[in-house]
């Protein structure tokens, strides 16, 4: 990942080979250049269709002009801030809530049988009902709307990260687990050397999917019961007629998604380092 | 104990290993498969043994009964003449895959076993983990992970994870199966070095006759399914034993023979 220093090349490299690889470069520069522009193109095309459908067959949706104007007196008032401070804390409340829990539990699932005959039956059971559809059942047991929030976006989290951690640890290579017994390590360290970093490939699936999940929640949590948040302002704005902010705030929303994944990825490339398929 | 001198030859508590009538049945689907029928062999204190059987005679089954892994039967897994308990460091394994952890580097896996221990400090079994890699050609791949090493390095830090712990037996489940010709040549030797330095109890599993009488001081031939021990052979090529040996006529002899042991069983087939 990231820039890789050129080694000096070869002295013995007839001039033909190193030619060669300077066009090689050169060609790879251009691949790039293109792929630049035409992601370029594609948003250009996107904007335009956008504008063509608020100019013909759709006139309630604001045109792309229409829509900057808005959003450029939107983003400079606080509230907006505001709403994105509290989606992202609920957000990141609830996510990591789910990891705390979701990661030791299924981790230790996948890995012990008892726990798993334990913990799964259960779990299956709990599993296929939505996460929004704990909305009512959160703000009974909380009383409040943020903690109801927060709530269902740790159960979106945690499904995913649970099941995620399972099937990771019950990848784990069994030969591993034989020599590391071998060597003499003891249960506590073969979850810890190995159970846990074999799990971990899948515990970051877990977590992507598991961040996005959390995004879904809090969204349709705010919608539905919301006081403040970019869900919140979605559905408040489209209230007041204000269609315009409808749209920023469904694109902040998917902006803060794209980042919060990034940030994910950024950790599992920094804990995966050993696998290959990262160099 | 002073654990300094690894490799060096100097002298070491090590076990034998005997096998006495095991037996070891599956059943699965209604089907009852006799694995191995009443199977008796030695493998004698300070030296290499080698067990030679083609694939399904029940290779595998057995050092994962002397590891301690699996259980007999019937008849008994003895070591220095006591039944061996669960799997430890005292009988290490190196089986066919590789079984380094990925996600550690050389260095690390090398360590693994003295760290899990903790017999010994860190520094200590770092000191002791570099002079195992530098006699086995692996210096400046100290951090490197398994994925960076090839085939044949995979191979010798695998021997060398094991050989850190001072094993009084060492198991050695066909690890040299899926080299490339030239690699095994060279892991045949190193593994040739490694038992010539330490003298350490060994039992090496292979279905390739060669590298069994290049190998051992005893060979012992296993059948097919059910397996049993058909026939041994004591192997009294010198040692230190070199590649020279394998264009003398005494190493050819032991292979007409061996290969006449083979041969035996498959008229029935």
């Amino acid at each position: 990942m990231g820039k890789q220093q050129q080694e000096p090349l070869p002295s013995y490299l007839p001039e033909m080979v190193i030619t060669r690889l300077k066009e090689k470069v050169a060609e790879a520069k251009r691949d790039k250049k293109r792929n630049s522009i035409m992601m370029g193109v594609s948003v250009l095309t996107a904007v335009l269709a956008w504008w063509i459908l608020s100019v013909t067959i759709t006139p309630n949706l604001p045109t792309p002009a229409e829509w900057m104007v808005a959003s450029f007196f939107a983003v400079r008032d606080p509230w907006y801030y505001n709403s994105i401070m509290w989606s992202v804390a609920r957000v990141y409340v609830g996510f990591g809530l789910g990891c705390a829990i979701g990661i030791p539990m299924g981790t230790i699932m996948g890995w012990n049988r008892i726990a798993n005959d334990f913990g799964f039956p259960t779990f299956e059971l709990i599993r296929p009902i939505p996460p929004v559809a704990w909305v009512p059942l959160s703000i009974i047991i909380t009383g409040a709307i943020t903690p109801a929030i927060i709530f269902i976006t740790f159960i979106g989290t945690w499904y995913v990260v649970t099941l995620n951690s399972v099937l990771g640890a019950e990848s784990v290579n069994p030969s591993l687990l034989r020599a590391a017994k071998c060597l003499g390590a003891k249960p506590i360290q073969v979850f810890r050397h190995v159970v846990l970093p074999g799990a971990l490939p899948a515990i970051f699936t877990g977590m992507v999917l598991g961040m996005a999940m959390s995004w879904i929640t809090v969204v349709a949590g705010e919608m539905i019961a919301g006081d403040y948040g970019v869900g919140y302002l979605a559905w408040q704005s489209y209230n007041l007629i204000r269609y315009p902010e409808v749209i920023l705030a469904m694109l902040t929303i998917g902006a803060l998604g794209y980042a919060s994944s990034m940030f994910i990825r950024a950790l599992s490339n920094k804990y995966l380092r050993w696998r290959a398929v990262y160099n | 104990m002073e654990t300094d001198g690894i490799m060096s030859g100097e002298e070491k508590s090590y076990s034998s290993m005997s096998l006495k009538d095991v037996w070891k049945v599956y059943q699965s689907f209604g089907r009852t498969v006799v694995a191995l029928k009443g199977i008796n062999f030695e493998v004698p204190k300070g030296k290499l043994t080698c067990l030679v059987g083609p694939s399904g005679s029940g290779k595998t089954v057995i050092i994962n009964m002397m590891a301690g892994y699996e259980t007999p039967d019937g008849g008994q897994v003895l070591m220095d003449g006591k039944p061996v308990g669960g799997p430890g460091p005292e009988r290490i394994v190196v089986y066919q895959e590789t079984a380094l952890l990925p996600w550690k580097t050389l260095m690390e896996n090398t360590t693994f076993g003295p760290l899990m221990q903790k017999k010994i400090s860190k520094k200590e079994a770092i000191k002791r983990a570099q002079a195992l890699i530098d006699k086995s050609g692996l210096t400046g791949f100290e951090k490197k992970f398994p994925y960076q090493l090839s085939g044949g390095m995979q191979r010798r830090s695998e021997l060398i994870r094991a050989l850190i712990n001072d094993p009084k037996v060492l198991l050695m489940d066909e690890p040299l199966r899926g080299l490339d010709a030239m690699t095994r040549q060279i892991m045949q030797d190193y593994v040739i070095k490694l038992y010539e330095e330490t003298k350490t109890t060994m039992l090496f599993i292979t279905s390739d006759i060669d590298e069994a009488i290049y190998l051992a001081d005893t060979v012992y031939f296993l059948t097919q399914s059910p397996g049993f021990i058909k026939d041994k052979m004591e192997i009294t090529l010198p040692r230190p034993r070199t590649s020279d040996v394998l264009i003398t006529k005494e190493y050819n002899e032991f292979l007409a023979k061996a290969i006449d042991i083979v041969m035996a069983e498959k008229e029935f087939i």
